[in-house]
């Protein structure tokens, strides 16, 4: 009895804890301001996120060298298949340090259909703290962070919730 | 025969064929297999950043920018204080290549080490270490710059324990600078400074007579000299010699859109070669010193330049290499007032 009264405060603190981080990253998250990073595409032109504003924006954050990341790719394709494409934009961003390897990843494993873009402004990997992947994120229709890591395409979840957003 | 014993030794002999059968189609598996069913639930790639600097093939200040730690779990409640052990293990490179298609290249057994010397602890009835895995860099005299290694970790618990994940993948981004000299300043003479000038340390002096006809100008100059980077193994050493060729006054006079002559020989003399940037420094201690003389020798109305260049001595292990360029350079220019 003695026991459950002592661990009972401490699982509160934990949660509170918990909490509380996850409280400081929706903070942190919602002040980026996703539009002023500047990424490439394949034939080196200069995009911003801002050309969806209007429209949310899932992205996947993958490299050439990251297995799990590839992996997750034939489910992306299918994700971005079964959504409006009128109102969710599905964005992949490599974060390749060098171009050739991000073109040579997407060559070599067949990486090559949809929204392809290269983060060669590291700024982006720094402020959304992608410090692993392959990493999802979520933007509302104003290039606010919705969802900080969204769930993966191969997650049922996913298709679900992007389809019930409004 | 019975047929109570006749059913024990029909049991007898089923159970010695069904196990025959179990043992001659149960193979072991192979390495690859095996370790695609550890990575099992491989999910993700581990980022992280390291840098370091190089000089002439030695790398000092081997640092580890960005990571995330690796939660180090059991899968069920410590019986007692269990000790996770992580070690790199550097032969699974060429198994995850083949698995993965990708070509990673080989490391060094010494280029990287894992957090907190490899051991985590995890306390009686807890299931996961207080510390995390991530991996440092350790050595990077035999990585390249600008590569992303991959670094397969291998955990394994003692006491019984089993860990939730065997084998860790982190994928490290190396960044290895090598360290570079520039000119990056100096003395003044009177009320002349040096001033960045197409990239080099410039001095534009205008040198007046005396009553007597003598040319005031500096008897000497010094020139100090600085790192791209803090070099923490060891001093730097610098080297310099004086440059009036052709090539650096024609260049310096289609900048300027000036004509420069070059300063007439034996006018100017090199009397301190060689300066010192101390270990984890990025400027010199002392500088190099460029002397002047015989003024006389100078006409004029005519814009005369010569150079001091940074140079490396192959003779010195500890002399680093100039920037090239422009900013290995410290210009002089002398014009005598009319």
């Amino acid at each position: 009895m003695m026991k459950k009264i002592l661990i009972l405060p401490v699982l509160l603190w934990c949660t509170a804890l918990k909490g509380q981080a996850l409280k400081d990253t929706s903070a942190y998250a919602a002040k980026l301001a996703a539009y002023q990073y500047q990424f490439a595409d394949t034939a080196g032109v200069q995009h911003s996120l801002e050309e969806f504003k209007g429209k949310y924006v899932y992205l996947d954050i993958w490299a050439s060298w990251c297995y799990p990341c590839r992996k997750e790719y034939p489910a992306l394709r299918e994700l971005a298949n079964n959504i409006d494409p009128r109102k969710i934009a599905v964005i992949s961003i490599s974060i390749d340090q060098q171009e050739y390897r991000w073109k040579g990843g997407m060559m070599g494993y067949g990486i090559n259909q949809g929204m392809q873009w290269w983060a060669h402004d590291t700024a982006f990997v720094t402020d959304f703290r992608v410090d692993r992947i392959p990493r999802f994120i979520l933007l509302d229709k104003q290039g606010k962070v919705m969802r900080f890591s969204m769930t993966r395409p191969s997650d049922a979840q996913t298709i679900t919730f992007l389809k019930n957003l409004k | 025969m019975s047929d109570n014993k006749f059913e024990i030794m029909l049991a007898k002999y089923s159970a010695i064929i069904l196990l025959l059968f179990l043992f001659s189609c149960h193979k072991q598996d192979d390495e690859l297999t095996a370790l695609a069913r550890e990575l099992g639930a491989y999910k993700y790639s581990y980022i992280e950043t390291g840098s370091a600097i190089r000089l002439n093939g030695v790398t000092s200040g081997d640092t580890t920018l960005t990571y995330r730690g690796f939660p180090v779990s059991l899968t069920g409640n410590a019986s007692g204080e269990t000790v996770v052990t992580a070690t790199i293990d550097t032969s699974l490179i060429a198994s995850y290549n083949t698995l993965y298609h990708e070509s990673n290249p080989s490391i060094d057994a010494n280029a990287f080490r894992p957090s907190f010397n490899g051991t985590y602890r995890i306390a009686a009835n807890e299931t996961t270490a207080a510390d995390s895995l991530y991996i440092l860099l350790n050595d990077a005299t035999k990585l390249a710059d600008s590569t992303v290694y991959l670094v397969p970790v291998r955990l394994a618990a003692s006491n019984g324990g089993k860990v939730t994940t065997s084998v860790v993948f982190f994928k490290m981004m190396v960044t290895i600078t090598n360290v570079e000299l520039y000119v990056n300043g100096g003395s003044a003479f009177g009320y002349t400074s040096p001033y960045a000038r197409n990239g080099s340390q410039y001095w534009g002096l205008y040198l007046s007579k005396d009553g007597s006809g003598q040319v005031t100008g500096p008897s000497s100059l010094n020139i100090s000299v600085a790192a791209s980077a803090r070099f923490s193994a060891s001093e730097l050493h610098a080297y310099a010699v004086t440059d009036v060729s052709d090539s650096l006054i024609t260049a310096f006079s289609a900048a300027a859109y000036n004509t420069y002559q070059r300063f007439p020989e034996g006018t100017y003399s090199l009397t301190k070669a060689g300066a010192t940037v101390p270990a984890k420094a990025l400027y010199s201690t002392d500088s190099l010193t460029i002397s002047f003389s015989n003024y006389d020798a100078f006409k004029p109305g005519v814009f005369y330049l010569m150079g001091v260049r940074l140079v490396t001595n192959q003779q010195d292990a500890l002399s680093a290499p100039a920037k090239k360029g422009a900013a290995a350079y410290a210009l002089f220019s002398f014009y005598i007032l009319q």
